[in-house]
């Protein structure tokens, strides 16, 4: 159920951009998504492909930038990948970590024809 | 061809999550955003707080149920403002759900509003409703692992509640491990144990609530 409100945010987002531009057809959507978002890109491929049906985008091809999640240490600076979603500097083990990625859902631009 | 789109999927709802943050905020109310699975508690740890502090402040619940307004039913007996909302399957709560709401529900009376998400620890994690916090509750018999396994809704949260505290002996549970798990993901997060059967940690609870309660009255 998530996935298929966000299919259908993401089917907005889409007629949106393309009102005006003159395209035919969206061949791919290109979303960055983040490793701390929820959403799972299979699940909103299928949901896609269900609410895209009929409209310019039937048939378009998701592409996923996954971003992994990078925490920057607010007492030493270090800048390191969060593993295993432990925010703690590796370094310092300071708890005071800023997220520089791996939140991220958007989407970044479309392909058309 | 390419088209530069540059959004956030999920701006729609920030937007009126942001429209509904703001009437709060003119009305002075203090809202929170509890999350945790089905038979968590949720309903019965709202249960506590009103019982607790209904006396001192004025308190509404918007209740949110895939089906069924039976925890309206529950709240609405103890004489505070309730609303059900039925998301029909829906999985989470959304801003404009509560958008709507709010259109004929007498928020700008309230000194507290609690908004009880649909029992789910993954989805309603990703929606800002225009809450002020958000507060996951957890329960014993759920198990120690659930920080590691669904950290996005204790990074996102401000309070863990961990209920059901009397079944402790009765449960494999690891009440440390489990803590130092929710600080690893989120070193800010306040923990409180509770137990809405025996009583214990009701009072912190209940004091938790009215610092924010009397952050907030300060404030505006």
């Amino acid at each position: 159920m998530h996935e298929l409100s966000i299919a259908s945010n993401l089917m907005d987002i889409v007629k949106q951009a393309v009102d005006g531009q003159n395209v035919s057809r969206v061949t791919t959507l290109r979303i960055v998504i983040g490793e701390l978002s929820t959403v799972v890109p299979d699940c909103l491929a299928f949901a896609f492909e269900i609410m895209s049906k009929g409209t310019v985008a039937e048939g378009a091809h998701l592409d996923f930038e996954k971003k992994p999640l990078i925490g920057k240490c607010g007492d030493c600076g270090r800048e390191f990948r969060i593993q295993d979603f432990v925010f703690h500097c590796p370094d310092c083990d300071s708890p005071r970590v800023e997220i520089l990625s791996g939140k991220e859902f958007m989407l970044k631009s479309i392909e058309c024809e | 061809m390419e088209i530069k789109v540059l959004t956030d999927i999920l701006e729609a709802n920030d937007a009126i999550a942001e429209q509904n943050r703001k009437k709060f905020d003119e009305s002075n109310v203090v809202v929170f955003n509890l999350i945790g699975s089905p038979g968590a508690g949720k309903t019965s740890i709202i249960e506590v707080a009103i019982r607790k502090l209904k006396k001192k402040y004025r308190i509404g619940v918007i209740e949110g149920d895939i089906e069924t307004s039976r925890d309206a039913e529950r709240i609405a007996k103890l004489g505070v403002e309730t609303l059900q909302i039925n998301t029909q399957g829906g999985c989470h709560l959304d801003a404009n759900m509560i958008a709507s709401a709010l259109t004929g529900f007498p928020y700008q009376s309230l000194d507290l509003l609690f908004i009880e998400n649909v029992g789910n620890l993954v989805c309603p994690a990703d929606y800002a409703l225009g809450e002020d916090a958000k507060i996951v509750v957890i329960s014993v018999p759920e198990g120690h692992d659930k920080p590691a396994k669904y950290p996005v809704i204790f990074r996102n949260a401000s309070l863990m509640l961990l209920n059901k505290m009397d079944l402790v002996p009765y449960c494999d549970f690891d009440v440390e491990a489990m803590k130092q798990d929710a600080l690893n993901v989120n070193p800010d997060l306040d923990v409180i144990g509770i137990s809405c059967t025996t009583g214990e940690g009701a009072e912190e609870w209940a004091a938790w609530l009215t610092e924010r309660i009397k952050r907030r009255k300060s404030r505006g």
